[in-house]
Formats: C-alpha cells, sequence, structure tokens
C-alpha cells in the first residue's frame, strides 16, 4: 500500500510517546483501547455490542487510534479549528409560521411514519422518574 | 444516445419520448443482476413520463423546453439517502427499513422541477459510510463489468447503475469520496461541487460539514447541467452558499469537440505520485497529463504538505459528526422499531435493542466517534483534526495561487475484489487518501474516465478546483474527456 | 475526628451561609420555532403544549433524518434584548453547539444549545431587599444563552407518549454567578428577572406554562469561608415561592448531612412542592458526558454593530427606569413606584389611569394597586389584565376619593364589586350606598348617639386619658355605615369634647 503514509502500528499500551521527530510541546499519551473502554463508549453511543463482536472492535478501533496519533507530530500552535463547511456568517429566517400540516387520515404528517402511536402521540416504553 | 443533448433530439424527432424512454429503462433494470436498487418508484415514474408527453405534445409544440426543463424527460437514479416524499428511504440501513419521509430533498425537487424523472433509489454503503458498497444491508452492489470487484464506495449503486446503462443518470453524496471513487471504479464522470452548492437539506447526513450531493454522469457536459440545477442557495439549509451559479452547461458546450487548454494552469500535487500506486494507474495519469501538456497547458508542481494527515483528520472529523448524526435513529419517530422493544425494561434497552439494527461498520464509526467527541479527549482527537484540517486547507489556497486546476489519480488502483479490504477497515479507508483533501477543503472535485487498466478495469483522472471554481472544473474536465 | 466544611472545622454552633447560583430558562415570545417554521406560541394564556398532539411540528424539529436548523432572526433579537436590558456583553460572534443526550422528547439525540461562546457576556442585575426594598445589592450574570426546548413526555401505567408540540420552541438560559446567599435574594433575584424579561416583550410570562423556569445551584458554607460547598442542582421549579422554599429546605438538608459526618454528594435534585422536600435525581457519577461539539449545520452567529444597537434604541423603558420616573414625576415612594413597575401591564395601567385621572391621583391610585387590587387578583390568581378593572373605573374611583365622596373602606367594597361583576364605578357606590357622609348636619345626630352611648370612655377622655379618642371614632364610623368622611368626623367629634 501507500507506504508514506502510514505509521507503524505499536502493540496498544498507555505510554508516554517519545519520538525523536516529535516536538515535544505536543506530546500526548496514547489511549490504551480496551474492552473497558469499548463497552464504556458503546453504552454512551446506546449500543449493546454483542459478546462476541467486542474483540474485533478492540482490534480495529485500536488500529484506526493508532493511525490517528501521527495528528500529534502536527503543530497547530495558533491555528484555528475548521468547525464547518462553509464560512459564516449565519443566515436567518424571519420569524414565520408554516403548518406542515395533515395527511389524508387527518394524523400530523411527521407522525405518519412512526412505528407505533396512539393518539397522534410517539409511543415509548414508561419513562421511569 | 449518451448525452442530454441527443435524448432531447430524440424527443424532438419523435424517435424516443419520455414515456418510451422510461419504460425502457424499467424494463433493463428489472433484468439487470447489479442490485444497484433498493427501491423503484416505476409507477410514479411512469405517471410523470406520460404527462410529459402529453406537455410535449400539446404545451410545447413536440419541442422539448430546454430552457425552462433541462433535464426534461430524463430517467435519474437516486442515491437511497437522499429523501422523496412518501417513497421509501433505506439509506441501506435495517434501521430504516420502513422509512417514507414525509419531505422531498431539495436537490430532487430541484431535478423535478427541471424536468427529471426519478426511476428509484439506489443502493449505497449503509449510511454511507464505506468505499466499497459491500457495508449494505440490501448486499453488495456488483461492479457493472467485473462482478468479483466492487463498484466502489459510498454511491456504488448510482456509479453501476449509470455505467451499466440502468438510468440515464444518478445522484451520489460525496463526503470523502463515495462520488468520486465509484465514479473512478465504474468508468462514469463523478462531480463533487463546492460545499455550500448544493443544498443537504433532505441528504441524510452523515458528516454534516463534508457531505455534498453531486451528479454522476456518462459526460462532463450532463455533469455540468446536473450540477448546474441542482445548485444555488436553499433557504431550508444554513450551509448552502448564495454564490452565483454560472451557466455551466453552455461553458462546456461552447468548448466544442476538440477544445484547447491553452491558458490553463495544469498543478501535479507531488504527494499524491507516491509508492503504492498501481503502475498502470500511474502512467494512465501521467499520460493524460503529457497530453493536457500537449493541448496547451501549464504543468506545474504543487506540493500539498499535509497531505499524509488527510485519512486520520478526515476519519476524526467524520465519525465524531456521524455518531452525532446518527443519535437521532431511536426508534421513537421513524424506522424499524423490533416487535420486543416495548417489552424493555426500560429506555437503555429500548433504545439499544433498536440501534441494533445498526450494521458493523456503522456500529464502530458511532463508537469511534463517540470516543473521540467523549470528555477528555475531545481535545486530542476532534479539536486537534479540526486543526489539521484548516491547515489542509491552507496548503490548497496556497497552492492554488498558481494553478487553475489540480489533478491526480482518484485512487490508487483500480477496482478490488470483493471481500478484499472488508476485513481491515483501515486499509479500506486508505482506499480514500486522494479523495478526503479536496473534501476536508470543501472543494469541487471530479472523477474523469481516462481509460482501463490491462485487466479491462476503468481508471478515473480526479480534478480539484478552488472554492466555487465549478466553471474552471468543467472546463478542465472537458478537455480532458475530449482527449480520452 | 472534627468535621470539616469548605476548608473549615464545623460544628453545630457553627454559622452557615448559603450560596446560590440561578439557572433560569426563559421561552421567548416568537411566533414560529427556534429552527423551523412551525407554531411556537398561541395567543393570550394557551400554550403549543397543549395543542392537538404533535399538531405544531415539521421535520425539522421533530428530527427526521435530512433535515437541518435554520435560525429565527426574532429569537436571536430578543436573545439580544434581554442580554442588553440586563447589562450584558452582547458577542457578535457566537457559536451553537450540539448537546448529546438520549431521551424521547429530544427528537435528534441532541439539543441545539450554545456552550463556549454564548450571545450574551457578562452583565448584572441589582435586586432589592427589605420591607421597603430599601437594601439593594448586584448579582453578577455570567452568560445568556440561546438553546431550544425538548418536547413533552405524557406518562401512563404501562407506556409513555411523547409530544414534540414544544420541541424548538426558543428558550435563553440566564446564568447567574453564585452570588446570592438567602432564599429571599433569590426570590428578588427571579422577580426582578421576570419583571425585566416581560417588560421588554420577549417572554410572555405565563409561569404555569413553564415560561420562566429555574434550576438553582445550591450549596452552603461556613461563614467566612473562602472556597465553597458540595453543590447540589435542585432543577424545573416554576414558582418564585416554591425556588424559596426548596433553597430553605436544601441548605437545611446539606447542614445536616455535615453535621452528621456524612458527606454531601454532587448530584441533581428535584424539588416535591406537596411535601416540602428535595429528593436525588441523579448523582454526578451518573451524569452524562454530554459530548458537546459547534453544530456543523449552523456556521457561527455573526451580529453586526448596528443591528445591535438598533436593538438597544427600541428597548423599552426597564422596570428599574419607570420605577425612578415614577417616584420623580408622581412623587410615590421607592417601595411603592418598585411595585407598580414590576410588571409591564401593571405599569401601563398606572400609567393609563394616571392620564385620565390627573397627576393628583398617582399616589391614590398606586395605593389601590398596591393593596386592594392586587390582593383580590391573588386571591383568584389572575392576572390584571385579565381582570375585569380598567384604567378608567379606577380613575373614575380615585377621583371620588378625592372629592371625599367615597371613604378608603368605601373604595375597597366598590373595587370588590368591580372585581366580581364590573360596572360603572358611580353607579356602584349608589348602589351599595357607599357615598361618604361630608354633611356635618347629618353626622352630628350620630356623634351624639354615641357620645350618650359611652358615657364612660366620655369622661376618661376629658380626664385627659386622650387615647380613648380612637374607640370613639371607630364607634362613629360603625354607626354610620362605614360612610363617614373621617376627617369631619374626627373634627366634629373634638368640638363636641372639649365643648
Amino acid at each position: 500500500m501507500i507506504k508514506n503514509t502510514m505509521i507503524p502500528i505499536a502493540p496498544t499500551k498507555a505510554k508516554k510517546i517519545r519520538q525523536p521527530w516529535r516536538n515535544v510541546a505536543f506530546s500526548y499519551y496514547m489511549v490504551e483501547v480496551n474492552e473497558a473502554l469499548i463497552r464504556k463508549v458503546a453504552a454512551l453511543s446506546m449500543l449493546e455490542l454483542e459478546e462476541s463482536g467486542v474483540a474485533d472492535y478492540v482490534k480495529s478501533i485500536g488500529e484506526i487510534l493508532k493511525h490517528v496519533e501521527q495528528l500529534s507530530s502536527v503543530d497547530t500552535t495558533g491555528i484555528e479549528p475548521m468547525l464547518h463547511g462553509i464560512d459564516g456568517p449565519l443566515r436567518l429566517r424571519e420569524d414565520m409560521v408554516e403548518d406542515f400540516g395533515r395527511d389524508e387520515h387527518g394524523t400530523p404528517k411527521v407522525v405518519a411514519s412512526a412505528p407505533e402511536v396512539e393518539h397522534d402521540g410517539f409511543k415509548v416504553p414508561r419513562i421511569i422518574g | 444516445m449518451r448525452t442530454i443533448r441527443e435524448i432531447h433530439d430524440a424527443f424532438d424527432s419523435g424517435r424516443e419520448t419520455p414515456l418510451s424512454l422510461t419504460e425502457r429503462y424499467l424494463g433493463k433494470i428489472a433484468k439487470s443482476p447489479h442490485n444497484a436498487w433498493i427501491t423503484l418508484c416505476g409507477e410514479r415514474a411512469l405517471r410523470q413520463a406520460e404527462e410529459q408527453n402529453l406537455k410535449l405534445k400539446s404545451k410545447h409544440g413536440g419541442r422539448v423546453p430546454r430552457e425552462a426543463e433541462p433535464l426534461f424527460g430524463i430517467p435519474l437514479g437516486i442515491k437511497d439517502n437522499l429523501v422523496i416524499e412518501n417513497i421509501r428511504t433505506t439509506c441501506a440501513s435495517r434501521i430504516l427499513d420502513s422509512y417514507l419521509p414525509p419531505y422531498t430533498a431539495t436537490a430532487v425537487l430541484r431535478l423535478e422541477t427541471a424536468g427529471a424523472i426519478p426511476l428509484g433509489k439506489l443502493n449505497l454503503d449503509e449510511f454511507a459510510m464505506g468505499s466499497s458498497n459491500e457495508n449494505s444491508a440490501y448486499g453488495p452492489v456488483l461492479h457493472p463489468t467485473h462482478p468479483d470487484r466492487v463498484p466502489g464506495g459510498s454511491s456504488g449503486g448510482s456509479g453501476a447503475a449509470v455505467a451499466a446503462d440502468l438510468c440515464f443518470a444518478a445522484l451520489g453524496t460525496d463526503t470523502g469520496g463515495s462520488i468520486r471513487l465509484p465514479a473512478s471504479f465504474c468508468g462514469v464522470v463523478g462531480m463533487k461541487p463546492t460545499y455550500g452548492r448544493i443544498s443537504r437539506y433532505g441528504q441524510i447526513a452523515f458528516a454534516s460539514s463534508l457531505d455534498q450531493i453531486g451528479p454522476m454522469t456518462r459526460s462532463v457536459e450532463d455533469a455540468a447541467v446536473l450540477a448546474q440545477v441542482m445548485s444555488g442557495v436553499d433557504s431550508m439549509d444554513s450551509t448552502s452558499s448564495d454564490q452565483p451559479v454560472e451557466d455551466w452547461g453552455a461553458i462546456v458546450r461552447a468548448l466544442g469537440d476538440s477544445p484547447s487548454a491553452k491558458g490553463l494552469r495544469v498543478g501535479v500535487p507531488a504527494e499524491y505520485f507516491i509508492d503504492g500506486i498501481d503502475p498502470e494507474v500511474r502512467s494512465a495519469i501521467e499520460a493524460r497529463i503529457e497530453t493536457l501538456h500537449a493541448q496547451g497547458a501549464a504543468i506545474v508542481p504543487v506540493s500539498l504538505p499535509h497531505t499524509r494527515f488527510a485519512v486520520s483528520t478526515y476519519y476524526l472529523i467524520a465519525v465524531s459528526e456521524a455518531s452525532s448524526n446518527l443519535s437521532r435513529f431511536d426508534g421513537v419517530r421513524f424506522g424499524l422499531r423490533p416487535a420486543d422493544a416495548m417489552r424493555s425494561g426500560g429506555l437503555r434497552e429500548f433504545y439499544q435493542k433498536v440501534r441494533a439494527n445498526f450494521g458493523p461498520e456503522v456500529k464502530r464509526r458511532i463508537i469511534l466517534g463517540n470516543f473521540a467527541l467523549s470528555s477528555g479527549y475531545c481535545e486530542d482527537y476532534f479539536q486537534k483534526a479540526a486543526k489539521v484540517r484548516r491547515l489542509m486547507r491552507m496548503d490548497f489556497e496556497n497552492a492554488f495561487r498558481s494553478v487553475d486546476v489540480m489533478v491526480s489519480p482518484v485512487a490508487p488502483t483500480t477496482a478490488f475484489r470483493l471481500g478484499e479490504k472488508s476485513k481491515n477497515p483501515l486499509q479500506m479507508y486508505l482506499t480514500d487518501i486522494f479523495t478526503i483533501p479536496a473534501s476536508l477543503a470543501g472543494l469541487p472535485a471530479m472523477s474523469v474516465p481516462v481509460g482501463t487498466d490491462s485487466g479491462g478495469l476503468p481508471i478515473g483522472m480526479q480534478l480539484i478546483a478552488p472554492r466555487f471554481g465549478e466553471s474552471s472544473l468543467f472546463r478542465a474536465a472537458r478537455i480532458v474527456e475530449a482527449n480520452t | 475526628m472534627s468535621i470539616r466544611h469548605a476548608g473549615m472545622p464545623v460544628d453545630v454552633n457553627t454559622r452557615f451561609e448559603t450560596v446560590i447560583g440561578l439557572e433560569v430558562h426563559v421561552q421567548l415570545a416568537t411566533e414560529s420555532k427556534i429552527f423551523s417554521s412551525s407554531r411556537a406560541r398561541l395567543a393570550g394564556d394557551q400554550s403549543v403544549a397543549d395543542e392537538a398532539v404533535n399538531s405544531n411540528t415539521d421535520p425539522v424539529c421533530a428530527g427526521h433524518p435530512g433535515t437541518l436548523p435554520v435560525l429565527n432572526k426574532k429569537a436571536v433579537e430578543y436573545a439580544v434584548r434581554a442580554g442588553i436590558a440586563l447589562g450584558c456583553a452582547i458577542r457578535l460572534r457566537s457559536v451553537f453547539a450540539r448537546k448529546h443526550y438520549f431521551y424521547p422528547d429530544s427528537p435528534k439525540g441532541y439539543q441545539i444549545s450554545q456552550f463556549d461562546l454564548p450571545a450574551c457576556g457578562p452583565g448584572q442585575l441589582e435586586i432589592e431587599l427589605g420591607e421597603e426594598g430599601e437594601d439593594s445589592r448586584t448579582i453578577r450574570i455570567e452568560r445568556i444563552h440561546l438553546e431550544e426546548d425538548a418536547g413533552k413526555n405524557v406518562h401512563f401505567p404501562s407506556y409513555s407518549l411523547v409530544n414534540l408540540n414544544r420541541a424548538g420552541v426558543p428558550l435563553i438560559e440566564i446564568v447567574s454567578a453564585p452570588d446570592m446567599r438567602t432564599a429571599a435574594e433569590a426570590g428578588a433575584y427571579l422577580r426582578k428577572l421576570y419583571a425585566i424579561v416581560t417588560s421588554i416583550g420577549v417572554c410572555d410570562g405565563n409561569l404555569e406554562e413553564g415560561n420562566f423556569r429555574c434550576d438553582a445551584n445550591v450549596s452552603i458554607r461556613p461563614e467566612g469561608a473562602q472556597g465553597f460547598g458540595t453543590r447540589v442542582e435542585i432543577k424545573n421549579v416554576n414558582s418564585f415561592r416554591f425556588v424559596e422554599k426548596a433553597i430553605e429546605y436544601e441548605a437545611e438538608r446539606q447542614r445536616q448531612v455535615i453535621l452528621s459526618g456524612d458527606s454531601l454528594v454532587q448530584e441533581t435534585r428535584l424539588y416535591d412542592a406537596q411535601k416540602n422536600r428535595t429528593f436525588s435525581m441523579r448523582t454526578k457519577e451518573e451524569a452524562e458526558d454530554y459530548r458537546y461539539f459547534p453544530d456543523p449545520d449552523l456556521p457561527p452567529l455573526e451580529l453586526s454593530p448596528d443591528w445591535v444597537e438598533s436593538i438597544r434604541k427600541t428597548l423599552p423603558e426597564l422596570p428599574d427606569q419607570k420605577r425612578d420616573r415614577f417616584m420623580q414625576t408622581f412623587g410615590l415612594g421607592r417601595h411603592e413606584a418598585a411595585l407598580i413597575s414590576s410588571g409591564a401591564e401593571t405599569a401601563r395601567f398606572f400609567e393609563e389611569a394616571v392620564a385620565l385621572a390627573g397627576a393628583g391621583a398617582a399616589r391614590t391610585i398606586a395605593n389601590l394597586m398596591n393593596g386592594e387590587i392586587l390582593r383580590l387578583l391573588n386571591e383568584e390568581n389572575i392576572a390584571l389584565g385579565e381582570s375585569r378593572f380598567t384604567p378608567a373605573a379606577l380613575a373614575a374611583l380615585a377621583g371620588f376619593i378625592a372629592e371625599k365622596f367615597v371613604s378608603s373602606t368605601g373604595a375597597k367594597q366598590v373595587l370588590g364589586v368591580l372585581f366580581r361583576e364590573g360596572g360603572e364605578v358611580s353607579a356602584i357606590i349608589d348602589r351599595e350606598g357607599l357615598r361618604q357622609v361630608s354633611d356635618s348636619s347629618a353626622l352630628e345626630p350620630v356623634i351624639d348617639r354615641v357620645l350618650e352611648a359611652n358615657p364612660k370612655q366620655v369622661a376618661e377622655y376629658r380626664a385627659g386619658k386622650e387615647k380613648v379618642i380612637g374607640f370613639l371614632v371607630g364607634q362613629t364610623m360603625k354607626a354610620s355605615g362605614g360612610k363617614a368622611d373621617p376627617a369631619l368626623l374626627q373634627e366634629i367629634l373634638l368640638r363636641k369634647l372639649k365643648g
């Protein structure tokens, strides 16, 4: 593959990276990608991982995060992050009301494609508290 | 008939009608083995075509209204991450299996207003996440000419359908190369406009600051016409640009059959011609650069020094935005809700049962994204990538001071084999190495077919222009096309 | 081992002070939602949340795939207006961010809010304390940011239903510094804030509909401590009185936890008004990681200084400015004037009545409004604008009082009838027989009868016990059916006692 875009993939270990080409100001800790971390982030994502799949995620996500560690070698001092695809300013809309309407059965159009509806409300399991 | 102009001439002469053309395409689709379509809207298309048949006779005296409806009677395929009211939209995900959207995407509305007829919804990688179209819940799309190969992704259905003539042209979406890569692998023209040119309203978001809709066609001229119809500010999209849209179709037509490249400054970025590129791809691109030179173009070496960080930067930003965008798929207001979801012990269990219907690659990216945004990591991952992204954009701004367009391969290789990279996400991500930088910088870019390798697999050349420089992009693309 | 809190040793004799910071969510009175064109506001007291379920929705506010937010200019204008009124720095460039959490009333799985670059920077609010508002304090405001409201969940025994009519209604969140030290200060801050946002027209001010909701951050520390104690957030209390009670309860609860030797947990608690107690909702360990990041669908909001200036110019008179004007122009006392100017409607009503009755009647009108009228309104829990009172009726009544046509007791009765039935002031006075007796020939026989009936008190007075006059005045007033002019009554009575 494209050799000079790749950084050698080191074994997963939480340790301070020391590489001669790295400006010391940008050294930081590699994250240790392990099962606990993957499970924690999966929970944050409302995803339940199948037991058989966890190891695969640990491996592939570990490799990807290892690859992106290369960014720590870029000096970004004083660089404004680029967070939008387009430069502003934001266009605003006038405060005008438009009714989105109902379908031929009288159901609000936004509700029509919902999986379970009662009295035009979206049905969900009982929320405790 | 390869171009819209030829179709319209055929309508004028009565050799063809919108209805006969639509019927023929629907017939071909029914027999095609490519798995390019997820949903067809044949009845709707036939109704539209019939109306146009009538209109052509009664209102226009048999002459196609080219000015008012530049896409009159043109059957199109729509990538299935763009919504059309009441036509099932799946994003190639089980989680949206039965979704009937209550509205239509602005880009599709504009195409329909210009006379185009959508035939149905095209297959893709689930939520446009992939480079091979192997990540679809509806099965992989087959390469149009080499069934053991991938068509490229994520707009694989669009690329294959246009190449196999299952629709006249198609809409794709491009986040990191999802139009250009399948265009290159399938041997069609694929164009990603400047970020903000075409409204994203109705495009199911993957990575909001990168996503753009674009045309996939069999000619540069048709790509220009489609892009022009869709472009322009939209009150429903705060990131759509109000930059004036030029008559790109006319610009391309004016170039004629043997356009000169005189005065065109073509940049060749050193970082895009590196070890690891398939030699046949390299020589095809280099030959085309020679041709451009011979036609009068100035060839200028340029440098984009941060290119080697592109894949890392892109994936951090794309997965972060994706993890956020995909939070809305919760089975409450739309989409699939498993039969046992209401019997959940609580909300978490409910959400997990619903969200179990994301495919494995989508889950991987949601997890990666939520990691990159989570407290304690956001600064080093998401924020860091956003800063490197700015540097990459500055690279382009510097280089474009001395050139009008840049050229490069679209991908390091031609279409790879089904299954070849699907076990190694990182290798798959690296397929997009040459398309990602223009996406990060928000630049218009295109893939134009420039021949095939010894195995007959298409090779695409990438052209990149400065922001809102579509006019030079189409001009350069037409020169390349005319000399191929 | 001795107990320590906020860096100091504490015991049962320690005097604690409460540290309070408030986060107030103010619903902006725009017609459409913050990021889409569904209706956000109905006329009068109705709320879109109560309309037919999900009827005020569109694909954007319901979070349908492919939809994008487009910011409502009026919402920005209202946020800027509030910022100016609260003396805040107005940020010419602010950024919208996504705050992620999964909950059925949050359609996108994230709320669009502002995080590190809010619409308005620091400002402050002066509050008045004490019976007559004689003490004042300055409470710092840290920030004001724009955000969207969530929908509402309705609960049934085996499931819940989600209604998104309220989803996407524009809010501003006004965050104070932890500058308040008592529940009363918090109450004064809230009332003042309420007076401002309603008087400048950015909020309809309907408390029951949740137009103005408050989260209170409460901690306690020994007096004199520099550090802060562990803080507890009390969520979503929507009455000023309940906020005060919740703070008082919470401060005492924290004191008991500390003195018992336990440590406080940083947590979110809810206030149960019926039981007057707070209970735990979630602890910090369970708190979510909101994964804030700038919304890529919304480029930074940039305001031109000219636009901000034009908003500043159209800002109506603020309650404090009104108060000062009422003091200067009409000679009202500070407390009186503050009460009248605390609500836009009250102030308008007052000024209209004064315009009809003349400036000389201003104090009488203010007294009626701050006294009997306020009492009647509070009793029935309705707003001045919804009552049968009109500025014209009040002006007429003030005129009758000035001419001694009706006594202050009689005036109260008139107001009662007006409140319950409405009608013409003069007709009510006549019908109820409230015309004051200002004719000495009519009063003298009444006084004579009273003096005859109370020889003991008359003798005491004449023996030098002058205090007893009060009793005799009261008896005479009673005998006249409350209709006697008090000044005239006193005059005749004194003449007769001394004569």
